[in-house]
């Protein structure tokens, strides 16, 4: 998910109806320059250079969702094609994230194998917690310390003060931290080849 | 987002047989086959498989489509609202570096002359140009239903991934902020 506006103008963003280097491409209604989805990055036209910025987004089941966001709307366009595949992360299957300029990469098996994982993006720390078909990726340091988290009979815990964190919000809902949030990490799921061909400087978590 | 399965509805000409038949066969029978074949490929887990699998997606699509070009159209659209610049950056409490609010394009040096062919008109997969919404009492989900959720400023939406793996698209905004949802 991007932020769509350059320099403040919003732009709208149709389907180019072409692939360029095996993934979706966009063109912008103002200009009709080309765009790299991965990238986010127009690559040809008026517009060639201009990134827009990736907002943090999540993949979730509809039941986790609501019920951590119990105000959520839900979009109804298109849903005659409800229920037709049922999604399931891929062996190959990878989180991106992007942070100041680097990449990281987990599987999904890998992260839900460890229950959580200390990592860093380049030298960003950050913190990876999947499960339930469920990625949320967070930078782990909050007002100027790092914590670090591990797993407590299935509860997420930081190690620093023991409070308790929801890894669906973020958010502590026990303990010191009680009320503190994590910022989550903007980043996109991919085929792990598809990724690297986008980002082949990518660092790997590897168990 | 980088799907092998979604790559193969990506192929151009299928891409335009897919769009067409879809309005008239309402059935979603159409949408199974090229994702069957995209199924397969993503158990072979292989590149070679995926460029001779492509190979004769081509050839099956150029069928369809020689024999189903008469009255074929892409779906409608319907009328792109109107754009205006954000008057102001809305602040946000949860996260302010990685803020939606302040609108952070980048610039990037690239001199690199990328070839991109154009087969097809724009929008031929069309995308969603006006979300609609409801409540979540009102949801027409099931539980397991995968859905690509994004949330700040107290705002929330869910963009369900089996309507995104169709319409790839959706141009929308979230607590003030114009969001571009892709896959």
């Amino acid at each position: 998910m991007h932020d769509r506006r350059i320099d403040g103008r919003t732009e709208v963003f149709g389907n180019a109806s072409t692939l360029f280097m095996t993934a979706m491409t966009w063109y912008d209604h103002r200009t009709e320059s080309i765009w790299s989805q991965p990238w986010g990055r127009a690559i040809q036209g008026e517009l060639k250079g201009i990134e827009l910025c990736l907002l943090p987004s999540q993949i979730a089941t509809w039941e986790s969702w609501v019920s951590a966001h119990p105000e959520t709307l839900v979009m109804t366009n298109g849903t005659e094609t409800l229920g037709l595949f049922r999604e399931r992360f891929d062996p190959d299957f990878v989180i991106g994230l992007l942070w100041d300029g680097q990449a990281s990469a987990y599987y999904y098996q890998d992260v839900e194998a460890a229950g959580v994982v200390n990592d860093a993006v380049g030298e960003e720390p950050v913190l990876v917690w999947a499960g339930d078909e469920r990625f949320h990726a967070y930078l782990r340091t909050l007002n100027g310390r790092v914590l670090t988290f591990e797993l407590s009979a299935g509860e997420l815990i930081d190690e620093q003060t023991g409070s308790v964190w929801d890894p669906a919000l973020g958010l502590a809902l026990e303990g010191p931290l009680q009320g503190e949030a994590l910022r989550p990490v903007p980043g996109s799921t991919a085929f792990d080849w598809a990724w690297l061909d986008f980002y082949p400087d990518t660092d790997f978590y590897s168990p | 987002m980088l799907d092998l399965s979604a790559v193969m509805i990506h192929d151009p000409f299928f891409a335009y047989v897919h769009c067409s038949l879809k309005s008239d066969l309402r059935t979603g029978c159409v949408l199974i086959i090229p994702f069957g074949i995209a199924r397969y490929i993503d158990a072979r887990r292989g590149r070679i498989y995926f460029a001779l699998m492509r190979a004769i997606t081509w050839i099956f699509s150029l069928s369809i489509f020689l024999s189903a070009c008469e009255g074929v159209a892409p779906g409608d659209v319907g009328p792109i609202p109107e754009m205006t610049p954000s008057p102001t950056e809305p602040v946000n409490s949860l996260d302010d570096e990685i803020d939606p609010g302040a609108s952070r394009n980048k610039r990037v040096d690239d001199e690199t002359d990328y070839r991109v062919g154009r087969h097809l008109p724009l929008d031929a997969i069309p995308p969603i140009y006006n979300p609609v919404f409801v409540p979540a009492e009102q949801s027409p989900l099931v539980a397991d239903e995968l859905i690509l959720g994004v949330a700040w400023d107290g705002e929330a939406k869910a963009y369900p991934i089996s309507v995104l793996r169709i319409r790839e698209m959706v141009n929308d905004e979230l607590a003030g902020i114009p969001t571009l949802v892709t896959w």
